[in-house]
């Protein structure tokens, strides 16, 4: 037979104190201590951290971004001629960067100088060149599609040229590249 | 160079104020902390983590505390606060509950009593917050009604009154306990 007869305030109170009268271990207030001098440091280290970080993301930037020569020294990347710069056809598949090229529809956050790649700069020099001595006639390329295949012919690419497989391919717009 | 030097020198010395003033706090309160964490959880590992938590937080912001004479009050509502987080947040607590009530509630008493205690436990744990936290701070330490009107920043026939709710509650869910034994 259970005893369920009420309890009175005092004895329930006494139950309630004695339920409660768990002590925390021996270690609790140093553990207390320990996590409170953690918490102390923690606002020196959140400076210092981000003072650190704060200084390389400047680094960062200054390397990345900012410095011009780090970016001149960036490797070059051989690009098709006409991905770079519109130019005014003299014969069909000849293409020549000139500074009368229509510029109007670069934007101007972007590096306008005309990049050609070496062998067509090299060709193309050649061309002018033997305009200019009077080897080249271009008179006949002028009149027919046939004679400006032939045309192609004088200024034929060297095979000590790098091989075409390191080109892109041309995307048809104007873009930036490596200065020359 | 010279600014600095002075300067230096009295924010490290409101620190060490700072610092010897939340130590002593510390050494009042430690146990009250734990206790009323305690009173949430029924387990004494999870109850220390809690308390060191509330400990951390009031720390950092003791410098904010105008009234310091406040801060036993404002740690037992901290505590609280964070004991019930943690509680609910684990999922497994009742099954450690029901452990904790047997491995550590009863160490006072005999065998037989566990089952007491373990009611005396679920009827504290069915009463409202207010209530609930009345009968808590009431059994830890001694504390009077005007003590515990002090912590919970109400007054003291407020706590009275809550009390004797509380024991009337508790006292009718033992019973009911008991007789269905």
């Amino acid at each position: 037979m259970r005893d369920v007869e009420p309890m009175t305030d005092a004895a329930l109170d006494r139950e309630i104190t004695d339920a409660l009268a768990i002590d925390p271990s021996p270690e609790f207030t140093a553990r207390v201590r320990q996590r409170v001098s953690r918490e102390r440091r923690s606002p020196a280290l959140r400076w210092e951290a981000f003072g650190a970080v704060a200084a390389v993301a400047v680094i960062a930037l200054y390397l990345v971004g900012v410095s011009p020569t780090r970016r001149a020294s960036s490797p070059l990347v051989a690009r098709s001629i006409s991905a770079v710069v519109t130019t005014p056809r003299i014969a069909p598949g000849i293409v020549l960067a000139t500074d009368d090229a229509p510029r109007s529809s670069v934007p101007s956050t972007i590096d306008t100088t005309v990049l050609v790649d070496e062998r067509e700069a090299r060709a193309t020099r050649e061309l002018i060149s033997g305009v200019v001595s009077g080897r080249v006639d271009l008179a006949p390329l002028l009149n027919t599609t046939a004679s400006a295949q032939a045309f192609l012919d004088v200024v034929p690419i060297r095979e000590s040229d790098p091989p075409a497989s390191s080109w892109s391919p041309p995307v048809g717009t104007i873009e930036t590249g490596v200065p020359q | 160079m010279s600014e600095r030097a002075v300067i230096l020198p009295d924010v490290f010395a409101v620190d060490a104020d700072l610092d010897a003033e939340f130590e002593i706090r510390l050494r009042e309160s430690s146990t009250l902390a734990f206790r009323v964490a305690y009173s949430v959880l029924r387990h004494r590992e999870d109850a220390e983590d809690v308390a060191q938590d509330a400990f951390a937080k009031a720390y950092g912001n003791f410098r904010q505390l105008r009234d310091r004479d406040r801060f036993r009050a404002w740690l037992v509502r901290l505590t609280w606060r964070l004991a019930l987080d943690r509680r609910r947040s684990d999922l497994r607590r009742a099954a450690r509950e029901r452990d904790g009530v047997q491995a550590e509630t009863l160490p006072a008493h005999a065998a037989s009593g566990r089952e007491r205690a373990y009611s005396l436990w679920e009827a504290i744990d069915a009463l409202p917050e207010k209530l609930r936290l009345v009968v808590v701070l009431s059994g830890i330490e001694g504390h009077n009604a005007t003590e515990v009107a002090q912590l919970l920043g109400v007054a003291a026939g407020t706590v009275k009154s809550r009390m004797n709710t509380a024991r009337r509650r508790i006292r009718e869910h033992l019973q009911c306990a008991m007789s269905n034994r």
